[in-house]
């Protein structure tokens, strides 16, 4: 019960924008380790999507998750625990950044981030940036940022929970937490495992087949401490290992391949905070380590020291700044790089926010990366939210941005033997977007909707080509993307009952600026794996101890070949619900859930020639002490 | 007095399927009859309105000898006979006392052949012809090409299009279209056998038998391959090179094979261990000729037992043809032509300074099997690709290239028609192009294909 009621008090909050009371200067206790969006970004669009993390997808990955509950387009490679990458408004599997406690855990090598790798487990508060963050986080961020936190309130106690599921094709997934705190000590451990078979029925041709090697295993570690040293400083410890062991699922009718991948990264983070009347400050240092091991043989392995810290002062009651530093030092141990490479970055910003008018809030952001081996671009922004209309239960806001990104080339762009270019420039972005927010509340009810529109433009958007007898990457490639976004959501409380719907419908317009070779027809296409269409919509019913959601998703097609001629993988839409049952015991909340993925056993492929599951089932029992 | 000869050849070819046709009247001194010269002048045969089994032969008589007066003329032609003669097909118009034209309608031709033309006069002195004109008659199936489309290796969208000479009908993804569903994996090499269409693919590694004339898939072997490039068969024997393991294909020891199958129930009978990595293979008599790129040989499989011997060449023989002599000529990664005799087994000539691509090198030889034509891809990070010109009796690498231009990934040539066919991956990064030539260099037409056009076959 009282879960649900938190649950329903998150989701009336969960829509809640940038338009802050500036007049309480001290920053949530918890935000030791960095939130650092919230504040400076008016004018962007971003969405906390922590109260979710709860639903159906809780054991799942982020793509899942993403997939289901934004606009987000992600490409995956096949069933559960294969590659999975991002494409954010029209924008490349490299164009998104993931953040982890600030980190941003995008690969060094690859320069992206494959999204089966991050179980939802390690985000206590998820949130999605849209459009670029550059000027605010640095590199990647040009179609969107997520950003994943620890932290969490602070609690009183221990509290242990238990989640056991099992489902369809061999699904196993157990997690163990262990929460304890005082006024002085929090400390946090959460330990998850997850393992797949995936040995689901594919239809090749007129026959049918047990998927083969597409099995895979996630398991890891997270902890966290928080130490309040006294009212006004704190320091925190954050620490997650991950290690993933899968077979990569072969395309459909390839009997006989066996190819494997193992992940396994570190990433550990030492915060401290401190607080005054008009000034604050956060100092970090950190360790990632990044491996990865291809058929148990070549290797490719990063680690780096990072090093950072940031002020925010509050010169007036209107006004407040920041400036701050990202020092980060890169060791490559890649087989395939002729040499051993060291490299090291630093950023600095400084970002202002400005509330002249009650209704007016202004941000802008400027960053700048400082690197010997390739020039980065200085990236600013600049954004309004302002309150247009607002009346006794409703509100009209208007937000505004306009942005630079960028996207330094990666290791294996740069150093990969054969065909690396170490004179590469980093890919560079402008985007400007605009939206309208409407907020209903009554009595029982409330509606939130939001239309935005962007457009982004990326240029030296870096391309493998064939350059004779070897393929070698250049900065070749300009795109122009524009779209809508549109959301809706709809609360209701009726007869004792708790109905939330959420939809999202995006339009989104990626095409080819330039060509490359001579005749080149892949200008003014659509860009390959960037479906126009995009929809989903999630209803919650929540009535006593029950719990149901219905959830849906409509990709639309998408082709695989640059100048649209070639294969088009077809549109398809996806059913998936779940019901839970919860009970209260003396000590322990109990909660029971049975889940259908896939429910209309659609059969369909998200990329080309990579089969999908069927309909799945999943039964998950989720167990949480009364903290005592 | 005398006309001086001017010769004006163009050709118009794919857009009006015309060997050749000639603009103005081609006047010759006198007609020869037993060595002499004569007063009779003829134009050229002209050739016009080649359909798939007809065509229509013109000729104009310029000027008459009045003491050598005409009793029988027409035309003759053969499309074997490159200097046909009265034993040949002919008409018959008569005497011939005006001058004037007189044209020969021809039908129930064989379609997609070559026909070689004379006009001819009979005179009490003997009988004389004039130069002699070919043509060839155009393909009346649905496709006389086809184009293999590698596709992108990741995504397995390997294709088959269809190309029909004459309308210029293209149908994209041939193979979906009779089957219902794609490839599915990379496509290396197609080759007609015995009534039968074999298809070599990767990732799936697979050979798949298609009726040749729908293109629907008849049946499937779907293991016992790793890496298979080629596909050669004897008799009711099919071999396909692979190169094995690919962590170890391309190091000292790899672990190539060749698969044997029974093709008439299509189930393998077994495997030959080579010590190179192949490429291409090659059927001639009984045996199978394989390139190995991987080493300096090329080994010969005797069909009969099975048993394997080389042939020591230069570095890296990549690919083989047969020319009109029934030798063998094969292009080394090395930088070499060389060519093999195999009757005796020995290399008859080895011509060095070849300018090849320096890897899965890209061959053809033309219908008649007297010239070779090659790519030549640069080295990185140039893009350009050439396309050099090989005559059999010639003794020297060819210096200068025929075509240049960006990204050609495949060569072939039309068997009748004489029409250079290149294949434009357009690096990859879209759907591929194939550009139309004559052997002249001439651009002729284009038309859209699928990912990596990597070879043609042509077919009656």
């Amino acid at each position: 019960m009282a879960i649900s009621r938190i649950c329903l008090l998150l989701i009336f909050c969960s829509f809640q924008l940038a338009a802050q009371e500036l007049d309480s200067l001290l920053l949530d206790p918890v935000e030791i380790t960095a939130d650092p969006i919230s504040e400076y970004s008016s004018g962007g669009k971003k969405r906390d999507v922590s109260n979710q993390l709860d639903g159906i997808y809780s054991s799942s990955d982020l793509s899942a998750f993403l997939m289901a509950n934004t606009p987000i387009y992600m490409r995956q490679l096949g069933a559960a625990g294969q590659t999975s990458t991002i494409s954010f408004r029209g924008t490349g599997a490299g164009h998104s950044a993931v953040y982890w406690n600030g980190i941003n855990i995008n690969s060094m090598t690859l320069g992206q981030t494959d999204f089966s790798l991050v179980p939802l487990v390690a985000a206590e508060k998820l949130s999605v940036l849209y459009g670029s963050g550059a000027s605010l986080t640095g590199t990647d961020a040009i179609g969107g940022s997520i950003h994943m936190s620890t932290e969490s309130r602070p609690i009183v106690g221990t509290q242990i929970s238990f989640s056991q599921e099992l489902g369809s094709f061999g699904m196993n997934h157990s997690r163990l937490s262990f929460r304890t705190g005082n006024k002085r000590w929090q400390h946090s451990t959460k330990i998850y495992y997850t393992g797949i078979e995936n040995d689901f029925d594919t239809n090749y041709r007129d026959s049918t087949y047990s998927q083969n090697n597409a099995a895979s295993i996630n398991a890891g570690l997270l902890h966290r401490s928080v130490l309040k040293l006294n009212k006004t400083q704190w320091l925190a410890f954050d620490g997650w290992y991950h290690q993933s062991n899968r077979e990569l699922q072969p395309k459909v009718g390839d009997f006989s391949n066996t190819d494997e991948l193992k992940n396994e990264s570190i990433r550990l983070l030492m915060s401290y905070k401190r607080v005054s009347k008009f000034l604050n400050l956060r100092l970090r240092g950190g360790f990632v380590l990044d491996d990865q091991e291809y058929n148990h043989g070549e290797t490719y392995g990063t680690s780096r020291w990072t090093a950072g810290g940031e002020m925010d002062h509050q010169i007036f009651k209107t006004l407040k700044y920041r400036v701050g530093f990202d020092l980060m030092n890169i060791q490559t141990m890649v087989d395939k790089y002729t040499n051993d490479i060291q490299e090291t970055r630093t950023d600095l910003y400084v970002s202002l926010t400005y509330n002249p008018l009650p209704d007016l809030i202004l941000s802008a952001n400027l960053r700048q990366t400082l690197v010997l081996e390739f020039n980065a671009p200085l990236t600013p922004s600049l954004g309004a939210d302002l309150n247009l209309w607002t009346l006794e239960n409703q509100q009209i806001k208007l937000r505004g941005m306009i942005s630079r990104s960028y996207k330094v080339p990666t290791f294996n762009d740069r150093y990969w033997n054969p065909g690396g270019n170490p004179d590469l420039d980093s890919e560079k972005g402008w985007s400007w977007e605009t939206g309208l927010t409407h907020e209903l509340t009554k009595d029982n009810w409330n509606l939130k909707s939001d239309v935005g529109w962007f457009y982004l433009s990326v240029e030296d958007w870096i391309m493998w080509i064939p350059q004779g007898s070897l393929w070698s990457p250049e900065n070749v490639r300009k795109v122009n993307s524009k779209g809508i976004e549109i959301e809706e959501e709809l609360n209701l409380n009726f007869r004792k009952t708790m109905f939330s719907i959420k939809a999202n419908l995006s339009w989104i317009h990626a095409v080819n600026q330039l060509g490359i070779v001579e005749n080149d027809e892949t200008v003014g296409k659509l860009l390959p794996y960037t479906p126009e269409w995009n929809a989903n919509i999630g209803l919650t019913v929540i009535n006593g101890p029950f719990n149901w959601s219905l959830s849906t998703r409509y990709v639309g097609e998408r082709f695989t070949e640059q100048s649209n001629m070639g294969l088009i993988v077809e549109a398809y839409q996806v059913w998936d619900t779940g019901i839970e049952y919860e009970k209260k015991f003396n000590r322990i909340e109990a909660k029971l859930r049975f889940t259908v993925f896939n429910l209309t056993h659609q059969d369909y492929e998200n990329f080309l020639n990579r089969a999908m599951p069927g309909r799945s089932y999943q039964l998950g029992l989720y167990l949480n002490t009364i903290k005592f | 007095m005398k006309k001086i000869v001017k010769f004006v050849i163009y050709s118009i070819c794919a857009l009006l399927a015309i060997g050749c046709e000639s603009e103005e009247p081609i006047v010759f001194q006198g007609i020869r009859i037993g060595g002499k010269v004569t007063r009779i002048e003829l134009s050229a045969a002209t050739i016009s309105d080649i359909g798939q089994t007809s065509a229509t032969l013109s000729t104009e008589a310029l000027t008459l000898d009045g003491n050598l007066p005409i009793t029988q003329h027409g035309h003759v032609w053969s499309s074997v006979n490159q200097e046909p003669t009265t034993s040949d097909s002919k008409t018959e118009f008569g005497e011939l006392t005006v001058a004037g034209i007189f044209i020969t309608e021809l039908e129930n031709l064989v379609p997609n052949t070559t026909y070689f033309v004379r006009s001819y006069v009979i005179t009490a002195s003997g009988t004389g012809y004039s130069n002699q004109i070919n043509a060839f008659t155009t393909s009346d199936a649905p496709f006389d090409v086809l184009v293999i489309n590698e596709g992108n290796f990741f995504s397995g969208d390997g294709s088959l299009s269809t190309y029909q000479s004459f309308t210029r009908e293209v149908n994209l993804s041939a193979f979906a279209a009779a089957n219902g569903f794609p490839i599915g994996a990379t496509l290396q090499n197609i080759l007609p056998y015995n009534n039968q269409m074999y298809m070599v693919t990767n990732a799936p590694d697979k050979l798949e038998i298609l009726d040749p004339e729908t293109l629907e898939s008849i049946d499937i072997i779907n293991a016992g391959f790793e890496n298979p490039i080629g596909f050669a068969a004897v008799g009711t024997k099919g071999y396909v090179s692979n190169w094995g393991d690919i962590s170890t294909a391309f190091g000292p020891n790899p672990d190539s094979y060749i698969t044997v199958i029974d093709l008439e129930t299509n189930l393998i009978t077994g495997t030959i261990d080579l010590n190179s990595r192949p490429q291409e293979l090659l059927a001639f008599g009984d045996k199978v000729y394989i390139a190995n790129e991987g080493g300096s040989s090329i080994s010969v499989i005797d069909t009969n037992t099975d048993l394997i011997t080389d042939i020591v060449t230069e570095s890296g023989p990549s690919e083989l043809i047969l020319d009109a002599n029934e030798h063998i000529w094969a292009i080394c990664t090395g930088g070499f032509l060389v060519e093999i005799d195999p009757l005796s087994g020995l290399v008859v000539q080895t011509i060095p300074n070849v300018e090849v691509s320096g890897f899965d090198e890209k061959m053809t030889v033309s219908g008649d099997g007297n010239t070779i034509y090659f790519l030549s891809v640069a080295s990185f990070p140039s893009t350009e690709t050439k396309v050099f010109e090989f005559e059999i009796t010639s003794t020297t690498a060819p210096s200068e290239a025929l075509i240049e231009g960006e990204n050609f990934y495949g060569i072939g040539i039309h068997p009748a028609s004489n029409t250079l066919y290149i294949g434009n991956s357009n690096g990859f990064i879209s759907n591929g192009e194939v550009l139309l030539y004559d052997t002249e260099g001439n651009e002729l037409d284009d038309f859209n294909t699928g990912i990596g056009p990597n070879g043609f076959v042509f077919v009656d």
